[in-house]
């Protein structure tokens, strides 16, 4: 145990040793290197200055910072307190600022029982109520203003609704009685729209260009909006101007004189080429018109009906003015006769998209049937049915087709009846007193067929050698009516 | 979104003037506190007055229901004449053409403006259909479809655009 102690102190005298001799040996280097050491301490000395005054420092701002700490806990111990005063002192209502607001509804209920009640009695403003009466004042002066158009309102009305719902002819008839007795400064621009519309689907081109020069003004007319109308007054001077020119060369065609078919054609032809005169005053000629009259020159001189087909089909590819009116029935009737169904029934479709009340497409989709090689009667009905219903009140252009149908039917009676009522309400033509005559032949109608042979002889025609063959049994219904002459 | 709508409700002022006062004249009739009545504010609350919510599931439809079947009865009203005869009849004539087109803009505003506040729709849901009964859910039903559509459209003034389309297809 001593030994162990004496161990011990001697190794702790042994550190005490160490310890000495190394603190002696910066002493040793202090002398041999003064002067530097000295600079470096000093040098130590302002850093350790510099540290301490840039703790001094931080340490005043946040002495100073303290304030405003001070205050953010001053004022959460005031909100304390002024929750300590609510909390004694009663809220005031917001609306008197006097009484004390209402608990019954909710805590913080910002009024008091007596302006609740108050307020359910809000005063009305005036400003709703004054505009309510003036709303009707000038509704009243709408309505009284309205008064004097009563008349052509109804007439306008009535026309618009036919008109839109592409009964054309019956709209187109009630604007035109409108619109020749109405006051410009009064008229319905609706009307004046819509049977321009209806001239340009018809083809009266003119009376369309007429209406606009009266409507509107020439400032009117160079609008943008108005381009269209401007245009219809272009167009309108272009097909008539090829209009004239065309009748000058087939001229002799249309009055029965001797011409050259192919020196007409050439003729036609030449309009291409041709200048217009300054006189005409415009820059060509319409190429539809010129297509159109070869057609109708074709026609005239009897050409094969697939190169009058053809010649239409043609009209048609260049049709690019909406003048479906100049040769749509006439192409719809020849593909009857050609007996193509499906070209038929494009035709008539489109014949009745345009004009639901054009007769000659119903006329044209019957032939069609009438003319097939086993003709259907009854689809001739059904197409005379549909005339009847969409054709304009007094339009009967139907009964002679439906008369054929009938008679192709067997049901003689009902052709003869109506043919008698076809006939009480038309004009006598050619053909509706052959046919007339045709009806009375088979239910033995003699007086009839008599009055009708004096008629035609009368005015310098003869009845058909169709009719007068059936009469002496030489030909069957059938043969008479598949005739394509046109005698029928 | 709301500058435009604000705007528009400047524009419909006639309209918006009269939804207020129909609103008005329902809290009053349903004793529903009224806290500002000013019908026309520059905010989202234009053409509509600021009010304690609606207590019962009829009250709560009335205030929607009962401004939008006015109004639209007026836009109809004050709106035939000058459709039938200044948009779709095209009448010339001085006196006709002024009249029917301020009766038009009135037709055209109240039309614009006949349509709830959100709020006062979302209201009308919930009594309707938490505290109304079967009769009421039943009967009310078509109403509050076609209001409670018609708040979202108006909000993003699409009764106004409507109403621009409508008056065009007359037109044209």
């Amino acid at each position: 145990m001593d030994e162990n102690r004496k161990d011990e102190l001697e190794a702790q005298e042994e550190s005490v040793k160490a310890e000495e001799q190394a603190a002696d040996l910066p002493e040793v280097q202090e002398t041999q290197e003064a002067p530097a050491a000295q600079e470096q301490t000093s040098e130590l000395e302002k850093e350790l200055e510099d540290i301490r005054d840039m703790f001094q420092q931080e340490l005043d701002n946040a002495t100073n910072e303290t304030p405003l700490i001070q205050e953010l806990e001053d004022i959460s111990e005031a909100d304390g307190e002024a929750d300590a005063e609510e909390e004694t002192e009663p809220r005031l209502c917001e609306c008197c600022g006097e009484n004390e607001c209402s608990e019954k509804y909710g805590e913080d209920y910002p009024y008091c029982d007596d302006c609740r009640e108050l307020m359910k009695k809000y005063p009305m403003r005036w400003s709703g109520i004054l505009m309510t009466i003036v709303m009707i004042a000038v509704f009243i002066a709408s309505a009284f203003a309205s008064v004097s158009y009563a008349e052509d309102f109804v007439t306008v009305a009535d026309a618009a609704l036919n008109y839109g719902s592409g009964k054309v002819m019956t709209g187109m008839t009630a604007y035109h009685s409108y619109i020749s007795s109405a006051s410009d400064d009064k008229i319905s621009m609706k009307a004046v729209k819509d049977i321009l519309e209806g001239f340009g689907k018809t083809g009266y081109i003119t009376d369309a260009a007429s209406l606009i020069e009266r409507i509107y003004s020439e400032t009117q007319l160079k609008m943008p909006w108005n381009k269209k109308y401007a245009d219809v007054l272009t167009d309108s001077e272009i097909l008539t101007k090829t209009y004239h020119k065309v009748s000058e060369i087939i001229e002799p065609v249309m009055y029965g004189q001797e011409y050259d078919y192919d020196e007409i054609m050439a003729g036609l032809d030449a309009l291409y080429e041709t200048t217009p005169t300054e006189e005409e005053g415009i820059e060509a000629y319409e190429p539809l018109f010129i297509e159109y009259y070869r057609y109708v020159v074709m026609s005239f001189n009897e050409e094969p009906l697939e190169a009058q087909l053809e010649q239409l089909k043609k009209v048609d590819e260049i049709n690019d003015k909406d003048m479906e009116w100049a040769y749509l029935a006439n192409y719809c009737a020849l593909a009857a006769r050609s007996g193509d169904g499906e070209l038929v029934d494009e035709l008539y479709d489109r014949l009745l998209k345009i004009n639901k009340e054009d007769g000659n497409a119903y006329s044209a989709k019957a032939s069609y049937y009438r003319w097939l090689e086993t003709p259907d009667p009854d689809k001739m009905l059904e197409v005379c049915e549909e005339a009847k219903t969409n054709l304009p009140a007094g339009d009967i252009s139907y009964m002679p087709t439906m008369a054929i149908a009938y008679l192709l039917k067997g049901e003689g009676a009902a052709a003869l009846e109506t043919m008698d009522e076809f006939m009480a309400q038309s004009a006598y033509t050619v053909q509706t007193c052959n046919l007339y005559a045709l009806c009375a032949a088979y239910n033995g109608n003699e007086e009839i067929y008599d009055e009708m042979k004096s008629i035609l002889e009368n005015s310098g025609y003869e009845l058909s050698d169709l009719v007068e063959k059936y009469k002496k049994d030489k030909m069957t219904i059938e043969e008479v009516l598949a005739d394509k002459g046109g005698s029928i | 979104m709301t500058g435009l709508y604000i705007f528009l409700k400047y524009l419909t002022a006639p309209g918006a003037l009269v939804r207020g006062m129909w609103e008005q004249r329902v809290c009053r009739s349903s004793k529903v506190v009224v806290e500002d009545n000013r019908y026309l504010r520059r905010d989202e609350m234009a053409s509509h007055i600021e009010h304690e919510l609606m207590p019962t599931a009829r009250s709560a439809f009335a205030m929607c229901f009962v401004p939008f079947f006015f109004n639209m009865l007026g836009a109809f009203i004050f709106g035939l004449i000058p459709a039938v005869m200044l948009l779709f009849l095209q009448f010339r004539g001085a006196f006709l053409g002024i009249t029917c087109a301020v009766s038009y803009w009135f037709a055209v505003s109240l039309f614009c403006n006949a349509f709830p506040l959100i709020e006062d729709a979302m209201n009308m849901v919930d009594k309707v259909y938490h505290q109304g009964n079967i009769l009421q859910k039943i009967l009310y039903a078509p109403g509050v479809a076609i209001t409670y559509v018609g708040a979202y459209l108006e909000k993003y003034s699409v009764t106004f655009l409507a109403a621009l389309v409508i008056s065009i297809m007359i037109a044209v």
